[in-house]
């Protein structure tokens, strides 16, 4: 059985400070008041208070909080990862928000903030004296404490903070880790089934492939961090459905961070899925030959995103031809240059969903131990060789916003850190300004002593008394040289 | 994530009786029943009546009232039972139930939270009622649930693989101790270099946002299909000829699609791509050439174009001409008989004037083609030939369409009226004479008006005795006028008396004519540009009768002009 995520649970709704909530309503004011207090803090940084542009900022964040708390008896707004909770209701990202929540989200995380909350009577003052401290530079040995601290002095009695619980463990993490890994090992079951189905000449029903990239989207919506963790699990299944599952889901995450709304992640996940569906026509030896392909195997070979493309007319199950599928199975070896393959006689501008696909077919295939490739490549040198190297011909748009959703080392990377401790990272930090220091697991001590549960460590964590980073990633390395299996850190 | 309803259902007080409190039961039995009533109504009303109004109004009261009994409602979904706390609060013995319509796409179970008749309860109404009406192979239940963003509601259902399937666990052990110290890292290690910690390098800046917010608006309104088919036919080009065959048979069975869908113009692309590379010189393999050409003998199916038709007709104005045009350009000459048969009996006007220009481009290059059409025992074909053979002006058909005066068929009858006047050989319009006694109205109208533009004076006795005769009398205004203008056009000055007569002529018991024979006179005169008309004219220009008056101003309009 699967529950359908997209709602809390009933003890987690209502909000006790809900009355009725009204979503469609408090999504659009939730988004105003996001708004309002990105407005408000960029006149504040610019302006004096008596500035006319500060005054009516401010004057516009009184109104939409007033029409908030005129249906909410209080606003608790949440800032979790890449997204804005108000009273547990999660805030549409879309490209018209998405610079403005992160303008918010930035500046309260150098305060450690990860929760704002709005009382009934809030005053304009109360809300000056706020997001100034929001402005001011944060406290370098605490930043949570030193604001509570600067709160405390002023006169500020409705608006409250709590501090950012993202690296906290999350007493949901294991039941977010079961529905991630249900959800991933289903995909898998259902990609074997139908390309199975399909290489066997069997007419095969597209209704769980539909179910299964539903269940990845809304994964990637709601628990991002797990679902991605797994795609490190490269010895799991057959590399060919593997692939596939990943690809989905590097994918959807790319098209989410895009701002990609629902039902266009499903259609992107579901080209994603099938995106080597083609390989089912192609000779079995060949699929699975192990060593580097012939000159005449790599040309058999290179026909599978055209049989990719054909065979999925001979799909049934879709109310219409899956248009954009098809495309994605037959572009994802295009590249912006023109060359690639297929090759085009007449003039094609391969479509954003194939160019995603594209990107994440390239960064899972160059990242795993495959039938070609003995030897993978370590994740954050497939990302520089993407980025820098123009002839792979990924677009170099999607490549950074990719780099910007993996990170700069992605999940499952082997780092050894600066204390020559061994560690495999599980998460992109969530402190946007902290790219490069990711959430990682030690698993072996700088002696070469495997730690046993393994150390979770935030690589953003400073000295207090020199302001330095307490570790720093030195080096990537191969964690298969290491006795390493990545993907025992996700499941 | 999310913790699943069923964990928070809390036990009934006595788990022996399921069931749990009588009036709670009763309650959500009457919640779930009004469901399966407005669901019916809603199927039986298409979603808009003043009584699924008045029955979802009910549900949505009971819902609200039971928020006072319950925190929430869940229920378990079974293929003919819907059970709440152990026991069903809805049966059902009919396949078509609402139990069974959730259970069958696999919904097991349903939880509904204080808000959902506010907020969700139309659109969970409405999906339900769709997922009625939709073919097997369209959008499941469930997809048409996942697709919706609920606020109060939320659903459990079966998933098809879920059960067997391994999930992942973690690997064999690591060693405890590492081969190599760590201090001397492999060669695959990757060193980090200041570049890596350049935001400018990962963060989109606003200028790309803009590009990509830009990309996606694009992808969200590009033409998929032209992208698609531009595929086929590189692969088409390039291909094997089993590949070449296989993609043949796509274009096959993609064209019905096309034109069901309604997508015209790009059904004319697809075609015009597909002579471009058939005539382009390259060779393709015969099976291949074999299969295009029966691609292209589909469109000449009279099937074929009927459905044409009603896709057209379906879409009325909404569907351009010019793309109707653009894919009739390719319709091959066989399809001339289909053509000519739908561009007669199409109830679209512009459906009709696309087919018979498309008809007339076909036939333009061999007329004498035309001849056999209108020989064709099908009325529409006949009928549409001669209207052709008139616009080509096929003169050596004429006896062909003057035979066509014979047939039974009215409407033949008036095409090869207007025919005739359209070849304008003495042959057609001595043919036409004596239609003017023909036994439909429709057709002798079309003949007096073709004479009248024939300017075939040998036809003026015929149309005398017509003016004098009973029948005239008796016939409709329109017949009456045609007839009047058809003798006042041909007979000149001469035909001046008999007009006037019936203008103006008066007996014992006053004028000799009713209104209606005067004023048809009187537009009779105004056809003859002479002075003897004007001054019969003028001597009624004050006639009290007004439908003679109004007449009579106009003719004196025509004349003087």
């Amino acid at each position: 059985m699967s529950t359908h995520p997209a709602a809390p649970p009933p003890e987690a709704r209502p909000h006790p400070g809900v009355a009725g909530a009204d979503d469609r309503g408090l999504q659009r004011r939730g988004r105003d008041l996001l708004f309002a207090i990105a407005t408000a803090l960029r006149s504040l940084q610019l302006y004096p208070l008596e500035n006319q542009t500060v005054v009516t900022a401010l004057a516009e964040l009184e109104t939409a909080t007033t029409e908030l708390l005129q249906v909410e008896e209080q606003i608790t707004v949440r800032f979790v990862g890449d997204f804005f909770f108000v009273n547990d209701l999660r805030l549409r990202i879309d490209l018209q928000s998405y610079a403005t929540y992160g303008t918010v989200g930035r500046a309260l995380a150098r305060h450690g903030i990860g929760e704002l909350e709005v009382f009934r009577g809030v005053t304009v003052p109360e809300w000056t004296a706020l997001l100034a401290l929001v402005n001011a530079e944060p406290d370098k040995e605490d930043p949570f404490g030193g604001f509570l601290e600067r709160l405390g002095r002023t006169a500020v009695l409705h608006l409250a903070v709590g501090p950012d619980r993202e690296s906290e463990p999350d007493l949901r993490d294991d039941e977010a880790r079961r529905m991630a890994r249900r959800a991933y090992a289903q995909t898998v079951a259902v990609a074997r089934e139908v390309m199975g189905g399909l290489r066997m000449g069997k007419g095969v029903s597209l209704r769980p492939v539909k179910r299964a990239v539903q269940s990845i989207v809304d994964q990637v919506l709601t628990n991002e961090t797990s679902i991605v963790g797994l795609t490190t699990l490269r010895d799991y299944d057959e590399y060919t459905f593997t692939h596939s599952v990943n690809v989905c889901i590097f994918a959807v995450a790319l098209g989410k961070k895009l701002g990609l709304d629902k039902f266009q992640l499903y259609e992107l996940g579901l080209g994603a899925l099938l995106h080597d569906v083609g390989k089912v026509r192609m000779p079995l030896e060949l699929i699975n030959k192990s060593g580097p392909l012939t000159a005449e195997e790599f040309e058999v070979l290179k026909e599978h995103p055209t049989e990719g493309l054909l065979s999925m007319f001979d799909m049934r199950g879709l109310a219409e031809l899956p248009l954009r599928a098809m495309l994605m199975a037959y572009e994802h070896h295009m590249k912006t240059d023109q060359t690639g393959y297929p090759a085009s006689a007449r003039p094609r501008d391969p479509t954003l969903f194939g160019r995603i696909v594209a990107v994440a077919d390239g960064f899972d295939a160059a990242t795993t131990q495959r039938s070609y490739q003995a030897q993978p490549w370590t994740p954050d040198r497939v990302l520089r060789e993407m980025r820098d190297n123009p002839a792979r011909g990924f677009d170099p748009l999607l490549v950074k916003a990719f780099i910007s959703m993996t990170g700069i080392y992605p999940v499952g990377s082997a780092v050894i850190l600066d204390t020559f401790e061994l560690a495999v990272v599980t998460a992109r930090n969530p402190k946007l300004d902290a790219m490069h220091q990711p959430i990682v697991q030690v698993i072996y001590d700088s002696m070469g002593v495997r730690m046993e549960p393994p150390v979770t460590l935030d690589l953003s964590e400073t000295d207090p008394a020199t302001g330095r980073p307490l570790r720093s990633i030195i080096k990537t390395t191969d964690p298969e040289r290491y006795g390493i299996h990545v993907g025992d850190y996700f499941v | 994530m999310t913790a699943t309803a069923v964990h928070l259902v809390p036990p009934p007080d006595d788990p022996a009786a399921p069931g749990g409190d009588p009036a709670a039961r009763a309650d959500v039995q009457e919640v779930v029943r009004g469901f399966a009533r407005a669901l019916r109504t809603h199927l039986l009303y298409e979603g808009h009546s003043p009584s699924l109004d008045r029955f979802v109004e009910t549900l949505r009261e009971r819902m609200s009232a039971l928020w006072d009994r319950l925190p929430y409602l869940n229920v378990q979904v079974e293929e003919r039972e819907i059970l709440w706390e152990g026991a069903a609060v809805f049966t059902s013995e009919e396949r078509d139930n609402l139990a069974f319509s959730l259970y069958k796409d696999g919904v097991r179970e349903l939880s509904f939270m204080p808000g959902f008749e506010e907020e969700d309860l139309d659109a969970f109404l409405g999906i339900l009622a769709r997922i009625h009406r939709l073919r097997v192979d369209e959008e499941d239940l469930l997809t048409l649930l996942w697709e919706h963003d609920w606020s109060h509601f939320r659903y459990r259902y079966v998933e098809p693989l879920a059960e067997g399937v391994k999930l992942p666990e973690p690997g064999g052990a690591a060693p405890a101790r590492v081969a190599a110290p760590l201090q001397d890292p492999a060669p695959l290690t990757t060193t980090v270099t200041t570049e890596d910690f350049r935001e400018a390098l990962y963060f989109l800046d606003e200028g790309e946002m803009r590009r990509l917010e830009a990309e996606v608006k694009r992808e969200m309104g590009r033409d998929l299909w032209t992208d698609v088919l531009n595929a086929l036919f590189d692969r088409l080009e390039d291909g094997e000829p089993e590949r070449q065959g296989h993609v043949v048979s796509i274009m096959g069975d993609l064209l019905p699609t096309l034109l069901g869908a309604a997508r015209l113009q790009t059904a004319a692309y697809m075609l015009g791509e597909l002579v471009g590379i058939a005539t382009s010189g390259r060779k393709l393999p015969a099976p291949v050439v074999r299969a295009l050409r029966g691609l292209f003998d589909q469109l000449a199916r009279p099937e074929t174009v009927a459905e044409l038709v009603r896709i057209v007709e379906e879409a009325g104005d909404s569907l351009p001409r010019e793309h109707l045009g653009a894919l009739l350009a390719y319709f091959p000459p066989e399809s001339l008989g289909p053509l000519l048969r739908a561009g007669e009996s199409s109830g679209s006007e512009a459906a009709r004037a696309a087919l018979m220009a498309a008809a007339e481009r076909l036939a333009a290059p061999n007329p004498g083609a035309l001849r056999g059409f209108v020989q064709d025992a099908d009325s529409s074909v006949a009928a549409g030939a001669a209207r052709l053979v008139g616009r080509l002006r096929v003169l050596e058909a004429a006896p062909d369409v003057g035979r066509l005066l014979q047939r039974a068929e009215p409407r033949v009858r008036v095409a090869a009226v207007e025919a005739l006047q359209e070849l304008r050989s003495p042959t057609a319009s001595s043919a036409l004479e004596p239609v003017l006694d023909d036994e439909d109205r429709e057709v002798r109208v079309a003949a007096a008006r073709a004479l009248a533009a024939l300017r075939w004076s040998a036809a003026r006795p015929r149309l005398e005795a017509a003016l004098e005769s009973r029948r005239l009398r008796e016939a409709d205004l329109t017949e009456r006028i045609a007839f009047f203008e058809a003798y006042g056009g041909l007979a000149g000055p001469e035909g001046v008396a008999l007009l006037d007569r019936i203008l103006n002529g008066r007996n014992w018991l006053g004028r000799r004519e009713t209104g209606e024979m005067r004023a048809c006179a009187a537009l009779g005169l105004g056809r003859i540009r002479h002075p003897s008309a004007e001054k019969a004219l003028s001597a009624a220009a004050a006639d009290p009768d007004p439908v003679v008056r109004s007449a009579v101003g106009r003719a004196l309009r025509t004349v003087r002009q």
